[in-house]
């Protein structure tokens, strides 16, 4: 038994040097495996931090277009509101009683112009009421900053972004007894979204608001990105896109 | 005795002077000696509301800050107002308007949404005009009379209104804004009903809803504010008036005081405050009185 250990051992001793390099071509083998799988896991876990801050901004930007969607609703939905149309119901005239309720409802639209503010800037630009024929009965705010005739279903809420003009449209009807008797429309200015995409120390941004197509929302004065060009759409679930407008619609 | 008696005569003449110092409506220079305002109120509407704001509280409370003096609101009612300033019943008899009896002077100034009536215009100075106003006919929402369509001109606004009325009873209230003499709608067949329960014209909706008429008469102001209380409740049907100033009312011998508070209203149009206390308390009226506010805008 010990002597056929010696005649193996002899036998290795020529090929020490062979075995000696398969060994550490095996552990090089190891640890550069090693190393592979620990940067795809690191790169891994990068891409999901990216993916999970994306998802974490479209998240916060889903909620102000619902804040916004959310107070045209709550707008159409007031007390002048529906205390105007009783009124027109008893065959009021606007000089000889409806102008009182209009006022109302200018003062409501007012306060919540002035008063309703996202990070410190004015939610909004313009608030509107319109009559089922379209026609503006209370405007406030700058009448420079248009609306937006509604592109979807008109009975229900919706959120336009208006890309060549930079707005975000909201619009909720005003039903009573289940009938549409009218709309109010809330203009948002686009450049309010601008604080939440991040920029570096230099302060180049490390993020942007992409349209469907492509075109950089957000920062200002970007152009086609190339590196979405075969990217995804927005990055915020259920906004679609005029494309004879250039605006977008939430549904 | 002697002693006694010039204790006695000295209180008296203090006692006479009080009385004749307190019961005399007084011009700007007595007022500015005295070192107070007396304003009086009546509450109705939002000019005086009973929790010591309103139009015309925050109006008066300007204008003794302009003039240095202390304020002071009084109130009374629409029946007395008048007495309370001139210290003088008012008697209105086949178009004339005597001043007659003695009574206790409550105040200097008259500011309340007064409407500037002839008669009243004949007894007192106004201030430039306040505010516009209108007496309107209102209806309970159920009624089946229909509220006129806008028509080419006030003129044939108000007929139309009138010929609305027919046979209904209207509730009116004498002696102030809504009583019927001041409209011509007395003697001409339509069924008055005066509301004497008080002289508090905010109750003019509350009770004709509680079918003591089957109409009233309402004035801009405070139909602004009922068609918010009453949304639903209640319709216009039509003016009853043409348009109407409401102003701030002096005594005849208050010329100074008078132009001191036109100086005043004027300054404060110019300078925005006026606007801001319309807004405040009447919101929507610029819309009924455009041209009265375009003036001031």
């Amino acid at each position: 038994m010990q002597s056929s250990l010696i005649r193996f051992s002899r036998s290795l001793a020529p090929r020490w040097l062979s075995i000696a390099a398969g060994a550490f071509l095996l552990s090089m083998f190891f640890l550069i495996g090693n190393l592979y799988s620990s940067q795809v896991e690191l790169r891994q876990n990068a891409d999901a931090r990216l993916v999970s801050i994306g998802e974490a901004r479209a998240a916060e930007i889903s909620d102000f277009l619902s804040e916004r969607r959310q107070a045209a609703v709550r707008l159409a939905g007031s007390e002048d509101i529906a205390n105007y149309f009783s009124n027109l119901d008893l065959g009021m005239s606007v000089r000889y009683g409806l102008f009182a309720n209009l006022a109302a409802i200018e003062r409501r639209f007012q306060a919540t112009l002035d008063e309703e503010k996202y990070q410190g800037q004015l939610a909004y630009l313009r608030l509107a009421f319109f009559d089922r024929n379209g026609i503006a009965q209370v405007d406030v705010g700058a009448s420079s900053a248009p609306t937006l005739s509604p592109t979807g279903n008109p009975a229900e809420p919706s959120i336009q972004i208006d890309e060549k003009r930079r707005l975000i449209v909201a619009s909720a009807p005003v039903l009573q007894k289940g009938t549409m008797r009218g709309a109010v429309e809330t203009v948002s200015s686009l450049n309010l979204l601008a604080s939440l995409v991040s920029t570096n120390d230099l302060g180049q941004p490390n993020e942007f608001l992409l349209g469907d197509d492509g075109d950089v929302l957000l920062p200002v004065e970007r152009e086609r990105s190339p590196i979405v060009a075969h990217g995804r759409a927005l990055p915020f679930p259920g906004v679609r896109k005029d494309r004879e407008r250039g605006t977008f619609t939430r549904d | 005795m002697l002693s006694k008696r010039i204790v006695l005569g000295s209180l008296s003449g203090a006692m006479a002077f009080l009385f004749v110092t307190s019961s005399w409506a007084a011009d700007l220079a007595e007022i500015k000696q005295r070192g107070e305002i007396r304003h009086i109120g009546i509450r109705y509407a939002n000019f005086v509301t009973g929790a010591g704001d309103g139009l015309d509280v925050e109006l008066m409370q300007g204008f003794a800050k302009r003039i240095g003096v202390s304020y002071k609101l009084v109130y009374s009612d629409f029946y007395s107002v008048i007495r309370d300033l001139l210290g003088k019943d008012v008697v209105r008899k086949d178009g004339e308007v005597t001043l007659t009896g003695d009574y206790p002077v409550k105040g200097d100034v008259i500011s309340t949404g007064f409407t500037m009536l002839p008669w009243r215009e004949a007894i007192l100075l106004y201030s430039d005009p306040v505010l516009p106003s209108q007496v309107l006919l209102v209806a309970p929402a159920e009624s089946e009379l229909q509220p006129i369509e806008d028509g080419a001109d006030l003129a044939a606004d108000i007929a139309n209104t009138r010929k609305v009325i027919g046979s209904k009873s209207v509730l009116v209230m004498e002696r102030t804004c809504l009583d019927p003499t001041n409209y011509g709608l007395v003697n001409v067949g339509i069924d008055l009903k005066a509301y004497n329960k008080s002289a508090n014209l905010n109750e003019m909706v509350p009770a004709m809803l509680n079918k003591e008429a089957e109409l009233t008469l309402l004035d801009v102001p405070d139909a602004i504010l009922d068609l918010r209380k009453w949304a639903g409740r209640i319709k216009i049907l039509g003016p009853i008036s043409g348009r109407q100033m409401l102003a701030t009312a002096f005594p005849k011998d208050a010329p100074a005081l008078r132009d001191e508070f036109n100086a005043y209203l004027s300054d404060i149009k110019a300078a925005g405050v006026y606007d801001r206390l319309v807004d405040k308390y009447y919101p929507g009226i610029r819309r009924f009185f455009p041209e009265f506010f375009a003036k001031t805008d």
